[in-house]
C-alpha cells in the first residue's frame, strides 16, 4: 500500500467490517449489558467453516462462483446463530437467572471465548488462506456496501418494527418488559443471533478477497477491536458503532501506509490509548447516553 | 511490640512451623531440578494471584490488566539488573563480579551479595510498577465503572506490551533476561511471599483496609460514613501495583519471558486463579495459585497425562471458568480463608451424642467416630507413605458414610474427619512427590 | 439560643427538565427531632441527598455547623458532622456487624499508614478506642450480642437499627433517617420510636427524619416540614400540620 488514498480506501473497507462486528457486541451489550467476550470466537467460527465449505465446493461443478461463496456465506450465519443461542442459552441465561452480578456474566464470557478458541487451534492451527473470490476493488465496495445496507436494515428494525422496539424496551428496562408482556429470553436469543450473524458476514467479506488467517483471527487479528469501536462510538447506538468501527478501520490502515517509518508497530498503542483517552472525558462513548445511578 | 502481646499464641506458632517447614523445603528442593522452579513459580505466582485479589476481591472492581503491571515489574528489574551489574563491573572488576553473582543451578549457590541485589532491585523495580499504577489508578478509576473499568485497564496493559516490544532494550519480540547472570532461589522468594503476606495481612487489618472492604460493599453508603472513596480506591490499586511489580521483578530471576507473554493471557490466567480460589479470599488465592502451577507445570508434564492437556490449556481453563460460574461461583474457600482456627476445631469434641437417643442404625455414629480418629492419625502419619494414606482413605469412607446420618451433631463429626483425611491425603500425596522429584534427579 | 447545625437556603435542583426540588429552605438546631414527610415522589429522598451531598443543588446553599458545604464532597461532609441512612438498607453486608460501625469511626482515627502496617501504640490506641466507642453504640441499640455476626444474617429490623448506629459512630451534630420504619410492624415502630429518643438523649444529636408512618411522625417530631412536588407546602407542630387543609389535599387530592 503506497499512498495515504489507497489507504483510507483500505481503512474503509476494514473499517466498514469491523462496523459490522461492533455492530454485533453493540445490540448484545446494549440488551444484556455485558460484554460477549466470546463475540470473537463467532467470528472465528464464522470464518473457519466459510472456508471449509468454500474450498470443498471450489472442486464441485460451482468452482469458484459467486453461489459457492453465498451458500458458504448462508452456512456460516446458520452455524454462528445456532451457536450463539447454544452459548446464550448455557452459559448465559442461568447466569441471569440467578441474578449474577456482570462480573460473573464477563468472567463467564471469558471463559467461553476461552473454550472455542482452543477448539479451533485443536482443530486447525496452521495459517489458512481463504479462497479470492473478488479482487481488492470490488471487496471495497462490497464491504462498504453491505454495511451500509445493514446499518439502515437494523435501523429501521429496531425503530419501527414491534419487535425492534420491544428490544429497546428490554434494553431499557428488564422488569418493565416482563411486566408489558414481552418474551425476554426471546428477545435476548434474538439478538444474540443478529449479532452473530452480523459477525458470520463481516468475516466473511473480510476473507473474501483472499486473506490469510489463522484461528486466531476473531481473538487476536480482528481481536477487541470491534468492541473498542463500538464502545467509543457509544455502546447501544448503532450509528455510534459503525462510526466507531471506521474510525479504527482508518487508524489501522493508515500506520500500514506509514510502516515505512515504523508507525505499523504502534498500531495497539494509538488505537487503545486514544480509546483510553475518550472513555475517561466521555465515558458513554461518543454518541452514548448518560445514565445516573439513583441513589 | 503490643502486636506481639495480643496475638493468639497457638496460631503464631503453628504460622511460624509451618513458615519453617517451607523453608526446610525450600533449602532442600535446590538438590533437585524440577523442584526449584515449580516452588519459584509457586511463591512468585502466589505474589501476583494476590495482588489482583486486593482490587477485584477486596475493593471489588474488576482489572484485566495485571499482565501489564507485571511487565513493568519484570522489565524494571532486568533493566536495573543489567545497570547494576555494568556499574559494579566498572567499580570492582569483572572476574569478582562474576564470582559473587552465580547462576544458580542444581548444586549451585547464590552469593550473598547477590541476595543483596536481587531484593534492591525487587524493591525498587517495585515502587517504580507502584508509582505508574497510581497515575493509573487516578486516571481510570474515579471515572470508570464495571466492565469498562475491566477493558480500558487491559487496554492499558496493551499498550504497555505494545511500547515494550517496539524497543529492543525493553525487550522487543524475544525479551530481555537477565537469568544466565543471576537468578534467584526458592528461599528468596519464599521469604518475598512471607513479607508480602504480612504486607498485606496489616494492611488490610488498618483502617485502609477496612475503608476499602466498605467500596467493595457499597460505594454510596461508604461514601455517607465518611470513606473517601476515590482516594481508596487509588490506594489500593496502587497497593495492587506495588505486589505486581515485585511478583513481576522476582520472576525476572527465575525464567526469561517476552513481553507478549504479559498480555491478555497473563492478565486472565490470574483472573483464573483469584476466582478459582475465591474473591477476596488470601489464602485461596494461594491455594489456586499452587494448583494452577501444578498443573502447567508438573500435572501437564507427566507422561501418563495425554497432551491433549498440555497443547490445549485454553480449553481447560476456558471449562474451569464457565464451570465455577455456573456452580461455584464464590470459588474454592469462597469469600473464607483458611485459618488456624478452624484447623484447629477440627479436633475439639463435639459434645457426646446419646446412642440410644438416635432414631437411626448406631453405625452411622461409630464410623463418625472412627472417620474423626482415623483422620487424626492419618495427619500425623501422612509422611509415611502407604500406612498414612490408607488410614486417610478410610477415614474418608468412614466419613461419608457417617455424614449421611439424619442427626446433626454425628454429621459434623463425621464431616470434621471427612476434612481431615482429606488433608492427609493431600499432605501425603505432596510429600511423596516431593520425595519422588527429589531423590529421581 | 441553641446553635444551627444544619441550613439550607432555598436549595432547587433540576434533572433534565424536570425541577426535582424548587425553593426548598429548613434550618434544624442543635438536639431538635424534625420530621420532613410528603407523598411519594415529593422529593424527600432527594432533599436528603442534596443535604448530604449526593447530588449538588442547581441553585442555593446547603450550611451544615455554620460552614457551607453545598459544593462539598459526601465524605467531607460527614467530618463536618452529618451522617445518614438510605431508604433501601446500605450495609456492608459482608462484613460483620462491629466492622460496619467502625467504618464510620475512621474519620476520628488519623494513624498513618506505617502505624497501621507495623502496628504501632497509636495503632492500638486508637483502634481500641474506636471498639470501645462501637460496643457502647451497639450496647444502646441492642445489638451487641451481634458483634461478630456478618451483617447480611441480621433480621431486618436490626439491619435498620445497624444502619442507625454505624452513622452514630461519627459523632453527627445530625442524623437524616431515610425512611428507617419502612417495612416494619407496629411493634417494631413503637421499638422504633424508643430507639430514636434515646439515640438523641444519649448522643446529642439533631435528626431529620423522612417518614411515612404517620404515628411515628406524629409521635416524636417537635415540628414538621411538608413537600409535595418539590414544594414546600407547609410547617409546623405536628398538630398544626394534621389540621393542615393543603397538607390533607396533597396526601388524599382534591
Amino acid at each position: 500500500m503506497n499512498t495515504l488514498l489507497e489507504g483510507l480506501k483500505q481503512g474503509l473497507e476494514l473499517g466498514s467490517i469491523f462496523a459490522l462486528m461492533a455492530l454485533g457486541y453493540s445490540m448484545v451489550y446494549g440488551i444484556v449489558k455485558m460484554i460477549n467476550f466470546a463475540h470473537s470466537e463467532f467470528i472465528t467460527i464464522g470464518g473457519f467453516l466459510a472456508y471449509f465449505i468454500t474450498e470443498s465446493l471450489l472442486t464441485s461443478t460451482l468452482g469458484s462462483s459467486v453461489w459457492n461463496l453465498l451458500i458458504a456465506l448462508v452456512a456460516a450465519i446458520i452455524v454462528c446463530v445456532v451457536v450463539a443461542i447454544i452459548t446464550e442459552r448455557f452459559a448465559y441465561r442461568p447466569l441471569r437467572k440467578k441474578g449474577s452480578s456482570r462480573i460473573t456474566a464477563l468472567i463467564t464470557a471469558i471463559g467461553v471465548s476461552y473454550i472455542f478458541s482452543g477448539i479451533m487451534n485443536a482443530i486447525e492451527p496452521e495459517q489458512l488462506q481463504f479462497h479470492k473470490f473478488v479482487d481488492k476493488n470490488t471487496s471495497f465496495y462490497i464491504a462498504i456496501i453491505t454495511t451500509a445496507v445493514l446499518l439502515a436494515a437494523l435501523t429501521f428494525f429496531v425503530k419501527k418494527t414491534k419487535i425492534g422496539i420491544a428490544m429497546r424496551a428490554v434494553s431499557e428496562n428488564e422488569q418493565a418488559a416482563k411486566l408489558m408482556g414481552i418474551n425476554n429470553n426471546f428477545i435476548i436469543s434474538l439478538t444474540f443471533m443478529i449479532g452473530s450473524a452480523l459477525a458470520a458476514i463481516g468475516v466473511v467479506i473480510y476473507l473474501l478477497d483472499g486473506e490469510c488467517f489463522t484461528f486466531e483471527i476473531g481473538s487476536v487479528t480482528i481481536g477487541l477491536y470491534p468492541f473498542v469501536a463500538a464502545v467509543i462510538g457509544g455502546i447501544g447506538s448503532l450509528p455510534g458503532a459503525v462510526i466507531g468501527g471506521f474510525l479504527i478501520g482508518i487508524i489501522r490502515a493508515i500506520t500500514q501506509v506509514y510502516s515505512n517509518i515504523g508507525l505499523s508497530s504502534w498500531v495497539d498503542t494509538i488505537i487503545y490509548g486514544i480509546f483510553v483517552i475518550i472513555l475517561l472525558f466521555k465515558p458513554s462513548g461518543l454518541l452514548g447516553k448518560d445514565v445516573r445511578e439513583k441513589v | 511490640m503490643i502486636w506481639f502481646k495480643r496475638m493468639n499464641k497457638r496460631n503464631l506458632i503453628s504460622t511460624v512451623v509451618g513458615v519453617l517447614v517451607l523453608t526446610l523445603i525450600s533449602v532442600f528442593s535446590t538438590k533437585s531440578f524440577e523442584l526449584p522452579k515449580i516452588l519459584n513459580l509457586i511463591f512468585i505466582y502466589s505474589i501476583a494471584a494476590l495482588a489482583l485479589n486486593i482490587v477485584c476481591g477486596c475493593l471489588g472492581e474488576f482489572v484485566l490488566g495485571h499482565g501489564g503491571f507485571i511487565l513493568i515489574g519484570y522489565t524494571t528489574a532486568v533493566l536495573l539488573m543489567q545497570q547494576l551489574s555494568k556499574l559494579f563491573t566498572k567499580s570492582m572488576g569483572k572476574v569478582y563480579f562474576k564470582e559473587m553473582l552465580v547462576y544458580v543451578v542444581r548444586g549451585g549457590e547464590l552469593h550473598p551479595m547477590g541476595y543483596v541485589f536481587i531484593i534492591l532491585t525487587v524493591i525498587i523495580a517495585a515502587l517504580i510498577t507502584a508509582v505508574i499504577g497510581f497515575v493509573v489508578g487516578l486516571i481510570a478509576l474515579g471515572r470508570l465503572k464495571g466492565d469498562y473499568l475491566a477493558i480500558v485497564t487491559l487496554g492499558i496493559s496493551l499498550i504497555f506490551v505494545n511500547i515494550c516490544k517496539n524497543f529492543d532494550k525493553l525487550g522487543g519480540g524475544t525479551g530481555i533476561s537477565i537469568t544466565t547472570t543471576i537468578s534467584s532461589t526458592p528461599l528468596l522468594n519464599l521469604g518475598f511471599l512471607v513479607a508480602c503476606l504480612i504486607l498485606i495481612l496489616t494492611f488490610m487489618g488498618s483502617r485502609f483496609g477496612r475503608n476499602i472492604l466498605a467500596c467493595r460493599d457499597d460505594n454510596i453508603a461508604a461514601e455517607a460514613c465518611g470513606v473517601p472513596v476515590n482516594k481508596t480506591k487509588v490506594i489500593a490499586f496502587t497497593f495492587s501495583s506495588l505486589l505486581a511489580g515485585i511478583g513481576g521483578a522476582l520472576l525476572a530471576f527465575v525464567q526469561p519471558q517476552a513481553p507478549t507473554a504479559f498480555g491478555q493471557d497473563m492478565s486472565i490466567l490470574f483472573l483464573i486463579i483469584i476466582v478459582l480460589g475465591g474473591l477476596g479470599s488470601l489464602t485461596g488465592s494461594i491455594i489456586a495459585a499452587i494448583l494452577i502451577v501444578l498443573y502447567e507445570n508438573w500435572f501437564c508434564v507427566q507422561s501418563w497425562v495425554p497432551d491433549f492437556f498440555a497443547n490445549n490449556p485454553k480449553i481447560i481453563y476456558g471449562i474451569i471458568l464457565v464451570l465455577i460460574m455456573l456452580f461455584r461461583s464464590s470459588g474454592i474457600l469462597g469469600k473464607n480463608e483458611f485459618t488456624w482456627n478452624w484447623f484447629y476445631k477440627m479436633f475439639k469434641k463435639e459434645k457426646k451424642v446419646e446412642v440410644s437417643q438416635l432414631n437411626e442404625s448406631p453405625v452411622f455414629y461409630k464410623f463418625a467416630k472412627l472417620s474423626k480418629i482415623f483422620g487424626i492419625i492419618a495427619l500425623c502419619l501422612c509422611y509415611i507413605p502407604l500406612i498414612g494414606e490408607s488410614l486417610a482413605v478410610a477415614g474418608i469412607v468412614f466419613g461419608s458414610i457417617g455424614k449421611k446420618s439424619s442427626n446433626e451433631t454425628v454429621r459434623r463429626v463425621a464431616s470434621k474427619g471427612l476434612t481431615l483425611s482429606v488433608i492427609s491425603v493431600i499432605i501425603s500425596y505432596i510429600v511423596v512427590d516431593i520425595l519422588v522429584i527429589i531423590l529421581m534427579q | 439560643m441553641a446553635n444551627t447545625v444544619l441550613k439550607a437556603n432555598n436549595i432547587t435542583i433540576v434533572f433534565g427538565g424536570l425541577k426535582a426540588v424548587d425553593n426548598f429552605s429548613i434550618e434544624i438546631k442543635e438536639g431538635e427531632l424534625v420530621g420532613l414527610i410528603g407523598p411519594n415522589g415529593a422529593g424527600k429522598t432527594t432533599v436528603f441527598n442534596m443535604l448530604t451531598g449526593v447530588y449538588v443543588p442547581t441553585s442555593g446553599t446547603v450550611e451544615l455547623c455554620g460552614k457551607d458545604v453545598t459544593k462539598l464532597s459526601p465524605h467531607k461532609r460527614v467530618e463536618i458532622g452529618i451522617a445518614r441512612t438510605f431508604q433501601n438498607i446500605r450495609l456492608f453486608k459482608r462484613m460483620s456487624v462491629l466492622e460496619n460501625v467502625k467504618v464510620c469511626s475512621n474519620i476520628h482515627m488519623n494513624y498513618s499508614m506505617f502505624d497501621g502496617i507495623f502496628k504501632t501504640k497509636k495503632y492500638f490506641e486508637q483502634e481500641d478506642r474506636a471498639t470501645e466507642e462501637a460496643m457502647e453504640i451497639l450496647k444502646v441499640l441492642g445489638l451487641e450480642e451481634y458483634v461478630n455476626e456478618e451483617a447480611q444474617n441480621l433480621p431486618y429490623g436490626k439491619q435498620r437499627k445497624l444502619e442507625i448506629a454505624r452513622a452514630l459512630a461519627s459523632h453527627p451534630a445530625i442524623l437524616c433517617l431515610d425512611e428507617p420504619a419502612a417495612g416494619m410492624n407496629p411493634i417494631e415502630t413503637e421499638e422504633l420510636m424508643e430507639t430514636i429518643k434515646i439515640v438523641r438523649e444519649k448522643f446529642n444529636t439533631a435528626i431529620l427524619l423522612i417518614e411515612h408512618d404517620m404515628k411515628l411522625v406524629m409521635g416524636i417530631c417537635e415540628w414538621i416540614k411538608v413537600i409535595s412536588f418539590g414544594k414546600e407546602i407547609a410547617t409546623g407542630t405536628p398538630v398544626e400540620i394534621r389540621n393542615n387543609k393543603e397538607v390533607i389535599t396533597a396526601y388524599l387530592g382534591e
